[in-house]
C-alpha cells in the first residue's frame, strides 16, 4: 500500500509540473551564401600596326601593362584587349586610370567609367598611344576599378 | 498495536492525495486554462508554432487569409538581369513591410527561400543564395499561440556576430504575450553589407524561447499561496 502511495503521488506530481513547466523553443535559422564579383582583363593583343615594338600584357586581373619602343613621332600604335565579368554579380567600371608619360598621348576606346557588364560578359577595348619625341620608348599601365552595378 | 499501524497507513494516503492535490493545484495555477489532448497532438506534430513563412524575393506574391498580399512586388522575373527566372524576382534594396511594396533594383540577382519545418513547425529556415553587398531580403512569418492558455515569449536571442551582416527582428518582442489562438507576425531583414566576403557562407539564428503565462486575476485554488508564502493553500487569491 505504501509503495503504490508513493508511486501514485509521483506520477501525479510528474504530471502536474509537466504540465506547470510548460515551455518550448523555436528558431529561424538563417544562411547567407555571398557570390564572386569583380572584373578583369584578358587577350592583350598589340596588333596594330603589325611588327612594330609595342607590347601589352596583363599585370594584375585589373591592370594592362604596355611597352613601347623606339617610337615614331606621332605614329599611334595600339593594342586591343577584353574587359570581363568573370562573377555572378553584374558590375560596372568604376574608373580606368593611367598616367601618360611625358612627351605622349594614351587613349583607351571601346569601354569608359560607368559602363556595366553583366555576368559572363566580354567587351572589346583597345588602347591607342603615340609621341612626339622621336625615338622615344617608354611604358605606362591602364588600370581599371570595378564595382558592383548598384554602387 | 494493530489499529494505530492501519491508521498509519491510512494518513499516508491521505497526505498523499493532498501532496497530489497540492501539486496539481500547483500545476493549474500557472494555467489559464486546460490542456486539451489537441494541444498534445500540437506539440508532437502538425500545426504547430509557425503557421506560415514569406520571403519576398522567392518569385511568388503570397497571400494570407488573416492579411491579404504579404509580400507585394515579389512577382519573378528580373527588369534588366535575370538570373533565377520565375523562381526570385527584381532583389529588394531596402526592409520590406508587410503588404507594402518596397524599393527593388531593376536586376534579379539574388534569391531566398524560407521554410518551416515539415512536422513540429518550430524551426524555420531561411536560405540566401548568390548574395552581395547591399542585397536586402524580408523574411515574414506567423507565430500562433496553438495551446489552450497563454503564453509569453520569455526570451529572443539572436545571434549573427559578424559585422558582414545586419539583421533586423521586429514583430515579436520579449514578454509579448499571446493569449491563446492569437497569432503574430515576425518580421527578419537580412542586409549583406559592403564588407562581406565573396564566396562565403554566414549564419544567423533566431531563439525565441516561450513559457506558459502565469495566470492574472482572482480565483479559487491553490495556486496563489505559492507565490507568496511557498506554502499551500486553497482559497481566494489574486
Amino acid at each position: 500500500m505504501g509503495m503504490l502511495s508513493i508511486a501514485l503521488l509521483l506520477s501525479l506530481c510528474v504530471m502536474g509540473i509537466g504540465y506547470a513547466g510548460w515551455t518550448d523553443t523555436v528558431s529561424v535559422d538563417g544562411t547567407v551564401e555571398t557570390t564572386s564579383w569583380g572584373g578583369s582583363l584578358s587577350d592583350p593583343d598589340p596588333s596594330v600596326p603589325s611588327g612594330t615594338n609595342i607590347t601589352l600584357s596583363v599585370a594584375s586581373p585589373n591592370t594592362l601593362e604596355v611597352s613601347v619602343g623606339y617610337a615614331q613621332t606621332n605614329t599611334p600604335y595600339t593594342g586591343t584587349f577584353n574587359v570581363n565579368n568573370v562573377g555572378t554579380v553584374p558590375i560596372k567600371i568604376d574608373s580606368i586610370g593611367f598616367v601618360p608619360p611625358s612627351g605622349t598621348t594614351v587613349s583607351i576606346s571601346g569601354v569608359s567609367a560607368g559602363v556595366s557588364l553583366e555576368p559572363g560578359e566580354t567587351k572589346p577595348a583597345g588602347v591607342s598611344t603615340s609621341t612626339y619625341i622621336g625615338c622615344n620608348s617608354y611604358d605606362f599601365t591602364v588600370t581599371f576599378t570595378f564595382v558592383l552595378w548598384n554602387e | 498495536m494493530v489499529k494505530r499501524f492501519r491508521f498509519a497507513k491510512a494518513g499516508l494516503i491521505c497526505l498523499a492525495v493532498v501532496v497530489v492535490l497540492g501539486g496539481i493545484g500547483v500545476a493549474y495555477g500557472y494555467s489559464s486554462g486546460t490542456l486539451k489532448a489537441g494541444d498534445m497532438m500540437a506539440m508532437a506534430c502538425s500545426n504547430g508554432l509557425f503557421t506560415w513563412v514569406v520571403s519576398n524575393d522567392d518569385g511568388e506574391v503570397t497571400s494570407i487569409s488573416l492579411y491579404g498580399d504579404i509580400d507585394p512586388g515579389d512577382d519573378g522575373g528580373g527588369a534588366n538581369y535575370d538570373k533565377w527566372g520565375d523562381q526570385s524576382s527584381d532583389d529588394p534594396s531596402e526592409p520590406q513591410a508587410r503588404g507594402v511594396k518596397c524599393a527593388r533594383y531593376d536586376k534579379d540577382v539574388a534569391r531566398t527561400t524560407a521554410w518551416r519545418s515539415p512536422c513540429d513547425r518550430k524551426e524555420i529556415t531561411v536560405l540566401v543564395e548568390n548574395a552581395y553587398p547591399s542585397y536586402y531580403p524580408t523574411v515574414f512569418f506567423g507565430l500562433k499561440n496553438n495551446q489552450s492558455f497563454s503564453i509569453k515569449i520569455e526570451s529572443i536571442d539572436i545571434t549573427y556576430d559578424i559585422p558582414e551582416l545586419t539583421v533586423t527582428f521586429d514583430g515579436i518582442t520579449e514578454n509579448q504575450v499571446l493569449s491563446s489562438g492569437e497569432e503574430v507576425v515576425g518580421r527578419l531583414g537580412i542586409h549583406t553589407e559592403q564588407s562581406a566576403h565573396q564566396n562565403s557562407s554566414y549564419n544567423v539564428k533566431v531563439k525565441i524561447e516561450l513559457i506558459q503565462k502565469e495566470k492574472s486575476g482572482c480565483g479559487w485554488g491553490w495556486w496563489g499561496w505559492w507565490h507568496y508564502r511557498y506554502w499551500w493553500h486553497w482559497g481566494w487569491w489574486c
